[in-house]
């Protein structure tokens, strides 16, 4: 599997577009895709998997910081960090723009060494911080897991003690009840465990008002 | 008359950036010799359309372009027709002196280029 990260530069000047792509492709170990406009843009993040995002302040018809809000609906920072790249190096351009999202900006004319510190910053950033998710999820499958063996214990232990009563009275309907629906019980808590052993992907889902719940399927 | 060398292209800080890139350094003077003419009439058509938005989107452009090569003289100019046309009112007197400067600076600017340009090649 190719290691190489996917920047997408969005940028409507094709001449800076095709400096900058064949500055950053010559000195780092990256796969550059390019977008002339907002609407290039959403339409290749539709479609091909992009590791960080270069985008222009300033272009007609959907300006930089709009298409930021729009990437935003779908993509949150540590998902797909985005640097704006401008030449309006006002604080208040910089301020309002990671406000809306941008995760960091560069001033043009843009200096490539810089750039490319930047980038590899964010990518660390984001990939450090997706490793945490999935940390998280694996601790919370653990005491998943955890549980579900301690759930286990309770219809065991009345599966065994009506079998025992059981064996000792053959007509108590009660206890032969009782027994069928702890082993059904303990039957779909292991059918559970083995879901979750095979690897299934893991979901986290708002359940009944906002707790946060893991759904596996 | 003395003319100040280098006052329009800012050839060292332009070379710094590009360290170890020698060659798409070259090939960016190239490219941009080629297209500059055609970035400052889209400017031109704009203030002749008297349409703002086209002046600051076109003037904006050239600006970012032009501060590639570190020229400081045709990246103010280009700020100050943004900026004008940002304003949405403008004085058109004012507007059409700062495209004459704008036409000389990228002039000078491209004799720089192609002087570094023909030095490289000879080299």
């Amino acid at each position: 599997m190719s290691t190489e990260k996917n920047i997408l530069l969005v940028d409507d000047s094709d001449f800076d577009r095709m400096m900058l792509s064949r500055a950053l492709a010559n000195k780092g170990n990256y796969n550059i895709k390019d977008a002339s406009s907002g609407q290039q843009c959403l339409k290749i993040l539709n479609v091909e998997k992009i590791d960080i995002i270069l985008l222009d302040i300033m272009m007609p018809d959907m300006d930089g910081n709009e298409l930021l809000v729009k990437i935003r609906e779908k993509f949150n920072p540590v998902e797909l960090p985005i640097i704006m790249i401008t030449g309006k190096a006002e604080a208040t351009d910089v301020v309002n723009s990671l406000k809306l999202g941008a995760n960091d900006f560069i001033s043009k004319p843009v200096n490539f060494e810089v750039a490319l510190m930047r980038i590899s910053a964010q990518i660390k950033i984001s990939d450090y911080s997706k490793e945490m998710i999935k940390l998280q999820q694996l601790s919370a499958l653990h005491a998943l897991v955890a549980t579900y063996n301690h759930e286990l214990n309770n219809p065991l232990a009345i599966a065994i003690a009506n079998l025992t009563q059981v064996g000792f009275d053959r007509n108590n309907d009660e206890a032969i009840k009782n027994t069928e629906n702890a082993l059904w019980r303990i039957a779909d808590i292991v059918k559970k465990i083995k879901e979750i052993t095979d690897g299934s992907q893991i979901d986290f889902v708002d359940y009944n008002g906002g707790q946060n719940m893991l759904k596996v399927k | 008359m003395c003319e100040i060398k280098g006052k329009y292209f800012d050839e060292a800080t332009f070379l710094k950036n590009f360290q170890g890139m020698e060659d798409l350094a070259y090939d960016m003077v190239v490219i941009f010799l080629g297209s500059v003419d055609s970035m400052v009439a889209e400017v031109e058509n704009a203030i002749k359309s008297n349409n703002a938005g086209q002046i600051e989107i076109s003037a904006h452009s050239l600006k970012g372009s032009v501060s590639n090569f570190y020229a400081q003289e045709c990246v103010q100019i280009a700020f100050k027709i943004e900026q004008m046309a940002c304003g949405k009112s403008y004085d058109n007197n004012e507007m059409n002196d700062c495209l004459k400067i704008l036409k000389t600076t990228t002039k000078n600017l491209k004799k720089d280029l192609v002087s570094f340009q023909d030095r490289k090649k000879s080299a």
